[in-house]
């Protein structure tokens, strides 16, 4: 191909500059992996949240309890092809394995091409049954099943009424998957009440807030209102606060700031999916692999857990200990008593036997 | 008296005017390269460039029209959801029953129409191209999530020829690379040598003077984005026939690398002139940065800073250089 003929020193110098500010960079970055050395590749789909902060503290805790390195990584946003190219490039630079979720399913190709490589990889999170790779994370339509039905059994059985799902984007297909369980639990559990939705209400906090108060007037007599996504409770507490509306409101994650609403008074219920162990786990797994010399790990289902936690519940799945919402609290603002609250069952535990609790792939959405 | 002859330029000023305006972002490219795989040595490895350049291939020929838009003084904002939309079509073909390669064909003609569709808006309301498509983008994306219902489209059968060759390999570099390369030469030579080039540059150097020649204004616009819609078109068919899936989340992200890719390459917002071989470096570029951080180890709060700190950086002193260079040529000039 030809080349135009036009001058180019406008051209170098900047680029020479962009050039020597990554060379810089490189000098005090981390030197070359060591051969000897096992290294986890650990991205996930965004780093914009706390929930996404408390999986990467699980996998924190699992590369230092297991004495392993890990390299953490995200796209900058919600973008497969970005988050496909970051997994690619670690396995490239020679991590030992792969923990990502499966975002869109045009990465099951190519995470597949990564397993037939040689390098085993490990999901979370979000899932396709097409991976060759085990799944760690939650039972997603019956786990929002439950969820549903217990709203429409809090509203009581004759309740009538709007009942309003959200969830903060119509593209991810977990999250129609979560929609599709919790409209069939309110449904099952709620026969008068009127559900309408899901409505995309948006992830960030301000485009969020803006959607559930368009709904909040346009459906002023609406009973509860649900947001599947993390930051819906906040926004909703606030505008039932502002607003001085009186709906149940109900949503996900277990994050500090949603804790806090419950605590208040203003939101009911929390779901939380153990998302340290959607950290934890999938490096345990990869690391047990490798030291025991697999290229690969069967296709399974690990599943996470989940806790339906409001001011009289805080139950949690497996063998750890029961607490109080109090106590719940204290350990979701702090990732020492995070870590601790895990341990004992890591350790000692149910979840020290793992593979146990692994079950067939397909169990994954039944 | 007569004026006296110019005095000669010193040699090296010279030498750095007679090299070709995309000397700049390829020796940045080369340094780049060298300087991660000085660091980390498996950077360099064959198979890591290959999957470099292969990555780059999709967001890399929708900066390839861009550059179109960009010389013309236009821009397209819904290329990414073109893309997504086409790459939707062209599945949903297939799972109808639909020979794949007929599908794909399908697809491209389909993002062709989507950008037909945003040329005649363009010129029927006599409004410019960015606010337009600033609506476009959201039609395209919502019109895709009907269709997909926000679950992702895989194609039944994939034993037809189309996902052999789109997945095939020659020397060990697969089919996606050579298609980036042989759409930037093509291109290249329509923007360098062909009518509908020179009229591109033509009027987003000076649409009056344009008009005035008799140039079609609003012809050579909806052309440029058919041309931009044919590329999200393709790219979109040949996305299925590569992943073999295609969620409604993918190719949202493409606008701002493609647009980034083709001004980091030498293309102006400004319009007038444009260079696809720059846009083509452009995106390894992008690419390499994204690479070349996670190579380094850099912390993954920190890389996407160090990624905007390297592109901005890039971008902002070659204005100032171009000032520079063009004072340069005016007192040259003047002597």
């Amino acid at each position: 191909m030809s080349l135009t003929h036009q001058g180019a020193s406008r051209r170098t110098l900047p680029h020479l500059l962009a050039a020597g500010l990554v060379a810089v960079t490189a000098s005090i970055c981390s030197a070359s992996l060591a051969d000897d050395k096992i290294v986890i590749g650990f991205v996930t789909h965004h780093h914009l949240d706390q929930f996404q902060e408390r999986i990467w503290q699980g996998a924190r805790t699992a590369a230092a309890d297991l004495g392993v390195e890990l390299k953490l990584a995200a796209p900058d946003n919600v973008d497969p092809e970005a988050q496909l190219a970051i997994v690619q490039s670690l396995v490239n630079s020679g991590v030992s394995g792969i923990a990502t979720p499966v975002t869109s399913e045009s990465l099951v190709a190519p995470l597949n091409a990564i397993v037939d490589s040689g390098t085993p990889v490990v999901t979370f999170l979000l899932n396709s049954p097409n991976v060759h790779a085990p799944f760690v994370g939650e039972r997603t339509f019956p786990t929002w099943k439950e969820f549903g039905k217990r709203v429409a059994t809090k509203l009581g059985a004759d309740a009538k009424g709007e009942v309003l799902v959200g969830y903060c984007s119509a593209d991810l297909e977990i999250l129609a998957h979560r929609a599709d369980g919790t409209i069939a639990g309110l449904r099952e559990a709620g026969p008068n009440l009127t559900v309408l939705g899901p409505f995309d209400v948006k992830l960030s906090a301000t485009e969020n807030y803006a959607a559930w108060e368009a709904l909040a007037l346009a459906h002023p007599n609406a009973v509860a209102m649900l947001d599947l996504c993390a930051p819906g409770i906040v926004s909703l507490s606030k505008l039932k606060t502002s607003g001085g509306y009186n709906w149940l409101i109900a949503g996900a994650d277990t994050t500090p700031e949603n804790l806090a609403a419950v605590q208040a008074g203003t939101a009911w219920m929390a779901e939380g999916q153990s998302e340290f162990l959607q950290g934890y786990m999938p490096v345990l797994m990869l690391i047990d692999a490798i030291r025991s010399g697999k290229k690969a790990l069967d296709p399974s289902f690990f599943d996470s857990g989940n806790q339906f936690v409001t001011l009289d519940n805080a139950d949690e799945p497996y063998d750890l200990d029961d607490v109080t919402f109090e106590e719940l609290l204290k350990i979701a603002n702090s990732p020492e008593l995070t870590a601790a609250h895990y341990k004992k069952s890591l350790t000692g535990g149910q979840l020290k036997d793992w593979k146990s609790l692994l079950q067939p792939i397909e169990n994954q959405n039944k | 008296m007569s004026s006296p002859a110019p005095l000669p330029l010193p040699w090296h000023k010279r030498l750095l005017q007679a090299l070709p305006d995309e000397i700049g972002v390829t020796a940045a490219l080369v340094i780049l390269v060298v300087a991660v795989g000085i660091v980390q040595p498996n950077f360099l490895a064959p198979n890591n460039l290959v999957q470099l350049v292969s990555n780059s291939a999709y967001f890399g020929v929708i900066a390839l029209g861009m550059v179109f838009l960009l010389a013309l003084g236009e821009i397209d904002l819904s290329v990414g959801w073109n893309f997504n939309f086409s790459a939707v079509l062209t599945a949903q073909l297939m799972l109808f029953g639909v020979e794949p390669w007929l599908a794909a064909a399908c697809g491209i003609g389909f993002g062709a129409a989507l950008g037909l569709f945003n040329g005649i808006l363009t010129v029927a309301l006599g409004l410019p191209s960015i606010i337009v498509t600033l609506g476009t983008l959201s039609v395209f994306q919502g019109l895709s999530l009907v269709v997909t219902k926000s679950r992702a489209i895989i194609p039944p059968d994939l034993s037809s020829s189309f996902f052999a060759v789109t997945n095939s390999r020659l020397l060990g570099i697969p089919f996606v690379v050579y298609g980036f390369v042989v759409a930037a030469v093509v291109l290249h030579l329509v923007f360098r040598k062909s009518r509908f080039g020179y009229r591109v540059q033509a009027i987003g150097s000076n649409r009056e003077a344009a008009t005035l020649a008799g140039i079609p204004i609003n012809r050579t616009k909806v052309v440029a984005l058919v041309l931009m819609g044919a590329l999200c078109g393709l790219m979109g068919a040949t996305f299925i026939g590569v992943r073999q899936a295609i969620d409604p989340t993918t190719g949202g992200e493409f606008l701002l690398v493609a647009i980034a890719a083709a001004i980091i390459g030498g293309t102006p917002v400004t319009g007038g002139m444009g260079t696809i071989v720059g846009a083509s470096i452009g995106a390894l570029v992008i690419s390499t940065i994204r690479s070349g951080v996670i190579f380094l180890g850099v912390d993954a709060r920190w890389s996407t800073f160090i990624t905007g700190a390297v592109i901005l950086l890039a971008v902002a002193v070659d204005k100032a250089l171009r000032v520079q260079r063009d004072r340069l040529r005016a007192r040259h000039k003047e002597i």
